[in-house]
């Protein structure tokens, strides 16, 4: 009945030393990779003409991931706060790092801001119907980019992304400083905090999903300017999720290896993760099956191509590839009850989820481009979607090792925590 | 079956579900094997204690799932390519997306109902009748509030008199032999 | 932060350490809860408000049936439809029906999967509401086709005529999701209390009722052999029904997102239809929860806190279906096609304009109120909010299906549409069966699990070291 207070002898709460090793792992190894792209890059430009574009949309593709970690990361922890659970004092802080990394998604993001031209079509193109008079642009590409200029427009979406950013920001600020501040209590206050932090993320959750919804739409939906589609925010949204939770589960896994989260890390709460991991894995192919099967069967001319696009010519390797890895394989691994209480069978299984995102997002931009549209080839471009994203990776995971160093790994002042700090009790 | 007779076991009763636990544990140390709880609710730990630690009914359903998925997804299959072929605005007739649904819901069904009907069967249910509904106390608190040990006469460590002994040493508060 | 308010721990509702409301009362043990629970079935006495209920709901079955003959003997023309709304009442109670059918299997389900302990004490109930909407729900499709008793032709076998079903046509798959879905409730509903049966065959008193409870306790005796394989089954029937729950309102948004109609060709169709069946099946709990605890007394075993978490989960549902309504207005905009355009218009403003308002008021606005704690502990407020979400959530589909029946591509196709009697008197009597069959369930079977409730007990857990009980049997 009487309940211990929270901090009677704390253990050592530290982030492990190995850290430090992946954080210099991380920079070496965004530096071979930027190597690599560079040397790519003029490959591509000087033998094949291909200039420097795909430098570019892989680049775009690098900094999705990333904000995806990011931004979803601070989702995760936001719905962690919402349903409770002791699942999500486990892996609290590590999310709150990755929210954390959000500075750096915005600085991330200038090279796109400032070339947007070389990107978006409706920022080529000024004047669509003098465009498509020089047959530049089709009838209907014209009549997107004029009807649709109010939201994508150069000034109209940096507009729009740095409200996003603000907004983020806001939330990060407040969530950051209150952890912090719950840690300092001396008192558990657990109703006070409990309630507080309910409260900003049930705001939260639903600024997130519009914020997200509106970027989704300027950065990558609106390569193809005339296709649209009620789902997208919503594909983001769970594919956020996903990726955002498969690196949790991987990073808490690593960390575990050394204390204090090989004792705080109970097969219990591993087990939950695994199942969560697994609704995400069944929630994706969900929605994206749905939206496939409902454009599949309407085969409307405003609607289809975007699956052409992505399907024909050398892409439905691709396309199929994405499904057994998004999919198949991490559903199939997942059903097993043995495989989500193995530590490294589990950390397989995240690797291999957010490889699965990263492959999605390649099928998501690259074919967008008419260059890239419904032929797939190899080229040295191809490749600089594998340095490219690489290297933005690398540094972004460089931030969020930087950032997991700097707080205890577990939070102290939880209503969960004198029990999960019990070694290993009753569960066999 | 031809009619038994005779003892089917002796059957110890407990107030609380941790004496049960002890109990049984006990018992399964010194070499019982056929021997069983009772409890009016899941008790993970007495399971654990008499051995019992993997079932066949997640095998059960994952084989009905799958013969569910491959009967429904040949039978669309035959039934759109073969035996009825029809154009349907264009689309092809092994129109592979739209099968994915029933497919889908009849490997649901038939796992359903594997895992249901399965679990039935794999513990030998109906049986309306038992030895053990033969113990008064057992039909009093079985089912409501009380934790049974039963040890049956089919094992060969079993004797009425040291087998009594041996679980009068937990202080449960009857022991009553069961007839057939 | 010099001073942090302190929430008031002596109320015994509440857990001392976080501050909740209790999942059951302290102080209860096995046979209190079983007591509590199994008197309500087993009593000889059955109560005259029973009666009374009873005879009321089954007074509008009889208007159901009536409905149904005249329907019988001369055809859908004595409904409202007409070319170009073919698809009325019958279709929106349908998907009404079965959305409300939801929250059931998604409370025994997807709560038992993630260990949501809340949920126990009103699982069983919810689940016996998702069969009988079911059974409401599949009537419609049933007496809509006209000749019901050529229903059987939608099961692919092989006839004659050498004519087989068209496997491409979501109206296809809505058999086999339906049935599947009426099935696999059933097997879940019925397996989750066959322990139970098992009680009351030990604690009913008569012949007959111990030889109906034994016959459906298929002669449980509590082997925890049996249990662990019950648990299994239990958990996979879970694991398998939560994706159910999902496959079957995506299927039935595939009636209207598969075809080409603006209003209804719209990718974001299946979770929204998801959301919003589970919001309106939630609602439906509700309803049926805060007077069965009040009449029967049962504050202890559904508890403030189950109010709590379901005004929650409508909260949530409700800002997902939000988030619905508002990607289709804003593609409608974005996707730079002027029938997209229109259909939102005329949704808006058009001659039937009132009724997306009315959904808008019902589904978004009133239950904002949910935000606030007052409104999700008071059974009386809470009971007010439900009846306005399923209010709305009728009016939603009416929106989709007849608003955009109206206004098709073709003006020379538009047309309009009015109810007929037969119509209110069909969905009139199908509340009459629903609420028919509620009172029958409440009073035969046992409508909170008592062995899992057992398991909600602090004396059901195992103790490493033997201390002493605090609240003694």
């Amino acid at each position: 009945m009487a309940h211990g207070p929270y901090s009677n002898s704390l253990p050592d709460l530290k982030t492990p030393a190995f850290v430090n090793d992946w954080r210099r792992g991380a920079l070496i190894t965004a530096a071979i990779f930027a190597v690599a792209s560079a040397v790519l890059a003029y490959l591509a430009a000087s033998l094949q003409h291909d200039g420097f574009q795909h430098l570019l949309r892989s680049y775009l593709m690098g900094f999705v991931l990333c904000w995806s970690f990011a931004l979803g990361g601070q989702a995760l922890l936001m719905l962690q706060y919402l349903t409770g659970g002791k699942w999500g004092l486990v892996v609290r802080r590590p999310l709150e790092a990755m929210a954390r990394t959000l500075p750096l998604v915005a600085l991330l993001f200038l090279p796109i801001g400032f070339c947007m031209k070389r990107l978006y079509l409706w920022a080529r193109i000024s004047d669509p119907a003098a465009a498509f008079k020089a047959h530049l642009i089709t009838h209907d590409e014209a009549h997107a980019i004029a009807w649709k200029r109010p939201m994508l427009g150069i000034g109209s979406v940096w507009i729009q992304t740095i409200i996003c950013f603000a907004i983020w920001f806001t939330f990060l600020y407040f969530m950051d400083r209150w952890s912090v501040q719950r840690d300092a209590d001396p008192e558990p206050h657990v109703h006070f905090w409990q309630t507080r932090f309910e409260n900003i993320s049930g705001f939260g959750l639903v600024i997130y999903s519009i914020t997200m919804t509106v970027v989704a739409i300027d950065w990558v939906m609106s390569l193809d300017v005339t296709w649209y589609s009620s789902m997208y925010g919503f594909l983001f949204l769970v594919g956020q999720g996903y990726a955002a939770f498969a690196l949790v589960i991987y990073t808490t896994l690593k960390l575990s290896k050394a204390e204090p989260l090989k004792t705080v890390l109970r097969v219990t709460e591993q087990h939950d993760l695994g199942k969560l991991a697994f609704a995400f894995v069944m929630l994706n192919i969900y929605i994206a099956y749905s939206q496939f099967l409902i454009i599949w069967s309407g085969n409307l001319p405003d609607e289809i191509p975007w699956y052409l696009d992505r399907i024909r010519g050398g892409w439905g390797v691709i396309a199929t590839l994405d499904f057994v890895f998004h999919w198949l394989v991490p559903f199939t691994l997942l059903l097993s009850r043995d495989i989500k209480r193995n530590k490294r069978r589990l950390m397989l299984v995240c690797g291999i989820m957010i490889f699965a995102r990263c492959w999605d997002t390649f099928w998501l931009i690259a074919p967008n481009f008419p260059d890239a549209a419904r032929n797939l080839h190899l080229s040295f471009g191809l490749f600089e979607y594998v340095t490219v994203p690489i290297t933005v990776g690398a540094i972004w995971m460089w931030y969020y090792f930087t950032q997991l160093q700097k707080r205890p790994i577990v939070q102290t002042n939880d209503p969960h925590f004198d029990e999960i700090m019990e070694a290993q009790h009753a569960h066999a | 079956m031809p009619v038994q007779e005779g003892i089917y076991g002796l059957l110890a009763e407990f107030n609380t579900p941790e004496e049960l636990v002890v109990a049984a544990k006990a018992a399964h140390d010194s070499g019982w094997r056929r021997l069983d709880c009772y409890t009016p609710y899941c008790l993970e730990e007495a399971a654990e204690a008499i051995g019992f630690h993997r079932n066949f009914v997640p095998l059960v359903c994952l084989v009905g799932g799958l013969m569910g998925l491959t009967a429904m997804f040949l039978m669309e299959t035959w039934v759109a390519v073969f035996a009825y072929p029809l154009n349907v605005a264009g689309r092809p007739l092994f129109s592979w997306p739209a099968f994915v649904v029933p497919a889908y819901e009849w490997t649901i069904l038939w796992a359903g109902l594997s895992a249901g009907f399965g679990m039935l069967a794999l513990c030998g249910l109906p049986s309306l009748y038992h030895p053990l509904f033969n113990a008064p106390n057992f039909r009093d608190g079985a089912t409501t509030d009380k934790f049974f040990l039963c040890l049956e006469a089919s094992d060969p460590k079993f004797s009425i008199l040291e087998s009594r002994a041996f679980l009068e040493n937990f202080q449960p508060t009857s022991v009553v032999e069961v007839e057939y | 932060m010099a001073t942090i308010p302190e929430s008031p721990v002596n109320d015994p509702m509440l857990d001392p350490i976080t501050g909740e409301n209790l999942v059951i009362a302290p102080g209860h043990t096995f046979k209190s809860v079983t007591e509590e629970v199994s008197r309500i079935v087993l009593t000889g006495h059955t109560p005259l408000g029973w009666y009374f209920g009873f005879a009321l709901a089954g007074s509008i079955v009889i208007m159901l049936l009536t409905a149904i003959s005249w329907l019988f003997l001369k055809g859908v023309g004595i409904w409202g439809l007409d070319i170009p709304v073919a698809w009325g009442f019958a279709i929106i109670n349908f998907v009404w029906w079965i959305g409300i059918g939801h929250a059931g299997t998604l409370i025994s389900a997807f709560l038992l999967l993630f260990k949501q302990q809340w949920r126990n004490s009103i699982n069983r109930f919810a689940e016996a509401m998702t069969i009988f909407a079911v059974i409401c729900a599949a009537l419609f499709p049933l007496i809509h086709v006209g000749r019901p008793w050529l229903g059987y032709w939608l099961i692919p076998y092989p006839s004659t005529m050498n004519v087989w079903p068209n496997f491409r046509s979501p109206l296809l798959w809505d058999v086999f999701a339906v049935s599947t879905y009426g099935i696999i409730s059933v097997v879940f509903w019925y397996i989750g209390m066959v322990p139970d049966m098992g009680t009351m065959r030990d604690r009913c008193k008569s012949k007959v009722g111990q030889y109906f409870y034994g016959l459906l306790s298929v002669g449980w005796r509590g082997s925890v052999r049996h249990w662990m394989r019950y648990e299994s089954a239990c958990l996979l029937l879970a694991g398998l029904a939560t994706p159910l729950v999902l496959s079957v309102h995506s299927v039935i948004s595939f009636d209207f997102a598969v075809a080409i109609l603006p209003g209804w060709h719209t990718a974001i169709f299946p979770p929204y239809f998801v959301a919003g069946a589970i919001y309106s099946g939630f609602a439906m709990v509700i309803t049926l929860a805060v007077p069965i605890r009040k009449w029967y007394h049962l504050e202890d075993l559904i508890t403030l806190r189950h109010l709590d978490n379901m005004g929650k989960v409508m909260l949530a549902t409700g800002l997902i279906i939000a988030y619905g309504y508002a990607m289709d207005v804003f593609m409608a905009w974005f996707s730079a096609s002027r029938f997209e355009f229109f259909m939102i218009w005329n949704r808006m403003f058009g001659p039937i304009g009132w009724a997306y308002w009315v959904l808008i008021t019902c589904n978004i606005v009133l239950p904002q109120l949910l935000w606030l704690r007052k409104f999700r502990t008071n059974p009386t407020l809470l009971f007010l909010i439900s009846l306005v979400i399923n209010t709305g959530m009728w009016f939603e589909r009416f929106v989709i299906i007849v608003v955009s029946l109206t206004r098709d591509y073709l003006p020379s196709s538009w047309g309009t549409y009015k109810a007929t009697r037969w119509d209110y008197m069909t969905l009139g009597g199908t509340l009459g069966l629903f609420t028919a069959l509620f009172f029958l369930f409440v009073r035969f079977l046992p409508m909170i699990p008592m062995s899992e409730l057992r398991v909600l007990l602090p004396q059901s857990k195992i103790r490493r070291k033997a201390e002493p009980l605090e609240a003694g049997d």
